[in-house]
């Protein structure tokens, strides 16, 4: 499990997601699985940015202060989130159509070229990784 | 004057469970025109918006586009959508995409045009908008400014005859707004209608060709801009603030220090009428020159050897191309808004200026200078600055 949790960090924290998405469609991923997390993809950043808006004016007015306080704060900031979020998607679907959708994502065909230096330098991480993987496969920490 | 593109007949409408939004307006919009609806918060601006592209449809009355009454069928309603583009008030809600090119290329791509075809729209719109090479971008990353340009360019690639922009300026600073309403002059220029809603005055004052002017509902006043904006008494009951030009140039009348008649449109108009009035057409220092560089073909060194012979003299861009070009050179701009206005105004006081723009503009400074030149008698001089 470490494994693949480790795999899928680094994975994330070194592509752009919108790369991801390219390499996805080349692999054969269905259309409307990748439509779809891309607007996922997209909405997570609109609710990131409403959920610390609410949160801080919370703050501010002292809505954390004690621990009922801060139960109480959660529960309405989770509630007018939600509600926004509704607004939000309601609103992306007028904005769909006021541009003709017919449900399709443009992908741009344009990949960047693959270069020598990067593939050098992750391929030798990736063998030291191995290496010492291999030679610590046997030693148990705890 | 051009034909009329849209037309509003009696149109009403009640929000389900609400009080009536939009109580019985008429109007048209001609071709090549730039209308400002000019209204206080609630006056159900964005409502009538809305109806252009059949996102709402009124409870009655009618609505018109090229004189064929809207049917809101499907293939109606997306062959309406793709000659009216809307761009709302709020970027946030419109960018739909994870990355900048790919919203722009949304509308084009939903349309059907081929691959080729969808790349060149995108290009051309995120050029017009000023945000070549911004098409990696996550729109997350980006200023209000820039998201707003994000959601023109994604309507412009769907090359609209109508644009309908609700509240363009909200949320940005004057600089950028700024840059939006010159946008939406070159837009104008291209033969683009353009449609906005606003409570902004002096936003809209200098830039309209007509304001409507609405309150709760109900169309109050629909003129000229110095028209509409000069009733006080009309004004006030709109719930709107009479622009500080008018209202200058209303005092200055009444102590004879500025020319009755004309209302002026612009701070030139006001600096004539004055010196109309005050200086009798008495004798006038010797005017600056306006100098012109269409930088598509003046090379980065000839503009540095130009502009390290006329040391010191102010510039300005006109366009979104001129104005990345300043940008890029490192050229500190003294005018990027009304710069043709704000050049004759030096040249009144004997000061010289520089014009950076692009193609077809060079013949427009040269066209209003002249015109300028006619109306004033003032010998003001275009030189362009030539490549070599």
């Amino acid at each position: 499990m470490i494994g693949g949790m480790s795999a899928l960090i680094f994975l994330a924290v070194t592509t752009p997601m919108t790369d991801l998405f390219l390499v996805m469609r080349r692999c054969g991923i269905p259309e409307p699985v990748l439509d779809l997390a891309m607007m996922i993809y997209r909405a997570i950043f609109l609710i990131l940015d409403q959920l610390v808006q609410t949160y801080q004016a919370q703050r501010m007015r002292l809505g954390y202060s004690s621990f009922g306080e801060s139960i109480r704060s959660l529960s309405t900031l989770c509630g007018s989130v939600f509600i926004g979020s509704w607004i939000a998607g309601e609103d992306l679907v007028r904005a769909m159509d006021a541009r003709c959708s017919a449900g399709r994502f443009a992908m741009p065909g344009d990949v960047q070229p693959v270069r020598a230096g990067p593939v050098l330098a992750v391929s030798a991480f990736l063998m030291v990784s191995a290496v010492l993987v291999a030679i610590t496969g046997s030693v148990t920490v705890i | 004057m051009g034909s009329i593109i849209l037309e509003a007949r009696d149109v009403r409408y009640r929000y389900p469970r609400g009080m009536e939004a939009i109580r019985g307006i008429s109007f048209h919009v001609r071709r090549g025109e730039k209308v400002a609806l000019v209204g206080p918060n609630g006056a159900g601006k964005s409502t009538l918006l809305l109806m252009f592209n059949g996102m709402i449809r009124p409870d009655s009355g009618m609505l018109l586009f090229d004189n064929e009454p809207l049917a809101y069928d499907r293939d109606s309603l997306r062959r309406l959508r793709r000659r009216v583009g809307f761009v709302f008030q709020n970027p946030d809600r419109q960018i739909i995409a994870p990355t900048v090119w790919q919203d722009v290329a949304f509308g084009p791509t939903n349309l059907g045009l081929s691959e080729e075809q969808v790349r060149a729209a995108v290009e051309a719109a995120l050029g017009a908008v000023g945000l070549a090479g911004f098409g990696r971008r996550p729109p997350h990353q980006l200023s209000s400014g820039e998201k707003k340009r994000v959601a023109m360019a994604g309507v412009l690639a769907m090359d609209p005859d109508l644009l309908v922009l609700d509240e363009p300026t909200n949320n940005l600073d004057p600089a950028g707004s700024e840059d939006i309403m010159e946008l939406l002059d070159e837009l104008g220029e291209k033969g683009k209608t353009i449609f906005i809603s606003t409570h902004d005055v002096e936003l809209a004052y200098p830039w309209a060709d007509r304001v409507i002017l609405l309150r709760a509902g109900e169309i109050l006043q629909e003129d000229s801009p110095e028209v509409a904006f000069g009733d006080p008494d009309l004004v006030r009951r709109a719930r709107l603030s009479v622009p500080a030009l008018l209202e200058l140039h209303r005092e200055l009348e009444r102590r004879g220090l500025s020319s009755p008649g004309r209302r002026p449109r612009t701070v030139l108009d006001l600096v004539r009428s004055v010196e109309q009035a005050t200086r009798g057409g008495g004798a006038r220092p010797p005017c600056g020159a306006i100098h012109v560089c269409n930088v598509d073909v003046t090379g980065r060194e000839a503009l540095a050897r130009w502009l390290s012979a006329h040391d010191g003299i102010s510039i300005g861009a006109m366009g979104t191309r001129a104005k990345q070009r300043a940008a890029g050179d490192g050229l500190p701009l003294d005018f990027s808004y009304g710069v043709i206005d704000k050049c004759i105004l030096k040249a009144l006081n004997g000061r010289s200026s520089l014009i950076l723009t692009v193609g077809g503009m060079v013949a427009q400074v040269e066209q209003r200078v002249a015109r300028f030149r006619e109306e004033s008698g003032a010998a003001i001089e275009v030189r362009r600055v030539e490549g070599a």
